[in-house]
């Protein structure tokens, strides 16, 4: 079970204590020597217990206590459309449309009926996505999760396109439309149970640690970080961007796969931070890359405890 | 029912995309021998060389002698998306829609900045705030010298 316990944290910090002091070192100075002699900017680390899931946004932006479940968020749905109060809300107000029939529906659709056609020719299928179980309810809460036989982090979606190959002989690649159809699918059965991915496990509290220092660092044309626009140490979040107003990280992860209606698709979190990453001018990378796996693996701490959204809409 | 439904969602995450889109320049100059996009820029990768490449240091520069500026063109450059975006941040002269990041530059004319100093600042304001946000405009090549001459011409005659 998801608990947060900070003597609990203290413990994990000091194992991981090697990689966070790298860590430090790089917010303190702003800079950190890169192995082949340059100097890459970072923006300043804030101070996540990523044991505290998405609670942790208390001390981070506060807005987690207009969004923090469906009874809060219905109290300032009158945010809506202002700009200067609507991205407290985290967009999650978009959550609360989860019934109201939308594309992301039917995409779901197509996912049930090509994840039965699957097992029924293949039933080792849903036992492989299931990592040995059969009942796929809450299977979605537990990824990204530690292979300990391949030592890798595997998302629902590799996983898929892994047991697809193993079991069934299908390439069903991450990032491509029949793979995503599928984890909407699955992610679907875990609708409303808390995102539970295990960060006390070391490898996954690694992947977190490489994801934060991806997420802090300056890259790209325009030098932005990630964290330029999702964190409040920058002059950056809640303010206009043109229209746009960016919201802080946390419970990013609970409504992925989601169906972006301006795009008519559904995507996955890592085809997001691909889109975004042109945004920045900064190179995208494929669906599946280990930088975006432990992107992947941070947003997801920082969602720990939240309920997922889905089908969500966006 | 159906249809207004999805309607009504388009319509609400249109200027979502329009955020994703507008500073995307995939252009020929950022797609060094037919690669993809950005690669000759800091990015996360750990195995592709660009995730080595470290982020070019703070630059003072020195505004070009041998060049004059142009406001018309320059408000352009600024109000345009793929190029100067200064909006995304400020609220300029004659601009819709500006951001609130930033300081306000509408009267910018009237801060008594020299034009040297704002040439050095939009070329790279980390020369004067370490850890800003703004984008090094000229160091990292956003905008070439003249581009960033006739936004200075620009914000002079802001007043
Ligand atoms: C120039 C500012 C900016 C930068 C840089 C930026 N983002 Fe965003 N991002 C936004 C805005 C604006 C939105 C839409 C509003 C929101 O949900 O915050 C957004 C949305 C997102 C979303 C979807 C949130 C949701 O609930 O649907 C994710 C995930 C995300 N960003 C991750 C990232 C990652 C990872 C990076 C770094 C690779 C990044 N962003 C860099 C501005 C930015
Ligand atoms: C990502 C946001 C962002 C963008 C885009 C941006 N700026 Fe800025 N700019 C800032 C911030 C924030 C400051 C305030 C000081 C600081 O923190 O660096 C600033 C400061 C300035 C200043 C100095 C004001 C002074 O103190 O005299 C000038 C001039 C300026 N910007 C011009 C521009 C121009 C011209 C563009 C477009 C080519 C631009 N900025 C684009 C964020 C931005």
């Amino acid at each position: 079970m998801y608990t947060h316990n900070r003597i609990g944290a203290q413990t994990k910090r000091a194992r991981v204590g090697g990689v966070l002091a790298a860590i430090a070192l790089a917010a303190g100075a702003g800079t950190v020597a890169a192995q082949q002699g340059g100097a890459q900017e970072y923006v300043p680390f804030d101070d996540i217990d990523p044991t505290l899931g998405y609670r942790a946004d208390m001390e981070f932006s506060g807005t987690v206590r207009y969004w923090k479940d469906e009874e809060t968020l219905r109290q300032y749905l009158s945010w809506v459309g202002d700009p200067e109060n609507e991205w407290k809300l985290n967009y999650k107000h978009r959550d609360l449309e989860y019934d109201d029939l939308h594309g992301g529906h039917f995409y779901l659709e197509e996912g049930e009926e090509a994840f039965r056609k699957l097992s029924e020719r293949h039933p080792e299928f849903p036992r492989c996505v299931g990592w040995g179980e059969t009942d796929l309810v809450g299977a979605a809460t537990r990824y990204p999760r530690h292979d300990s036989e391949t030592n890798t982090i595997v998302t629902l979606e590799s996983r898929i396109e892994h047991c697809a190959k193993a079991i069934a002989e299908q390439e069903i690649p991450q990032g491509s439309p029949g793979n995503t159809r599928l984890a909407l699918y699955v992610k679907s059965l875990s609708h409303g149970m808390p995102i539970n991915m295990e960060i006390g496990q070391p490898e996954l509290r690694m992947a977190y640690e490489r994801g934060k220092g991806l997420f802090y660092r300056k890259v790209g044309q325009f030098n932005f970080a990630c964290a330029t626009c999702h964190s409040p140490g920058t002059p950056v979040m809640g303010q206009r961007l043109r229209g746009q107003v960016s919201t802080t990280p946390f419970a990013f992860a609970a409504h992925f796969p989601t169906y972006r209606s301006a795009r008519g698709t559904v995507e996955t979190l890592q085809t997001r931070i691909g889109l975004c990453s042109r945004q920045m001018r900064v190179m995208p990378l494929r669906p599946g890359d280990p930088a975006y796996v432990d992107l992947e693996v941070f947003l997801t701490a920082l969602s720990n405890g939240y309920p997922i959204v889905s089908p969500g809409v966006r | 029912m159906y249809a207004t439904r999805i309607t009504r969602h388009l319509m609400w995450a249109l200027p979502l995309l329009a955020l994703c889109l507008s500073a995307y320049a995939d252009t020929p100059a950022n797609r060094p021998a037919g690669g993809p996009p950005f690669a000759q820029w800091p990015c996360h990768s750990y195995t592709h060389p660009c995730g080595e490449i470290p982020t070019r240091p703070a630059v003072s520069a020195q505004m070009p002698s041998d060049l004059e500026g142009d406001p018309d063109r320059g408000r352009a450059l600024a109000h345009n998306r793929s190029k100067g975006n200064c909006l995304t941040c400020h609220m300029m002269q004659g601009g819709a829609q500006g951001g609130t990041v930033a300081p306000d530059l509408s009267q910018y004319a009237t801060w008594g900045r020299s034009t040297e100093e704002i040439y050095a600042r939009i070329h790279d304001q980390r020369a004067f705030i370490a850890g800003t946000v703004m984008p090094p405009f000229g160091t990292n090549e956003i905008l070439t010298e003249q581009e960033i001459m006739d936004i200075v011409s620009y914000l002079k005659n802001s007043r």
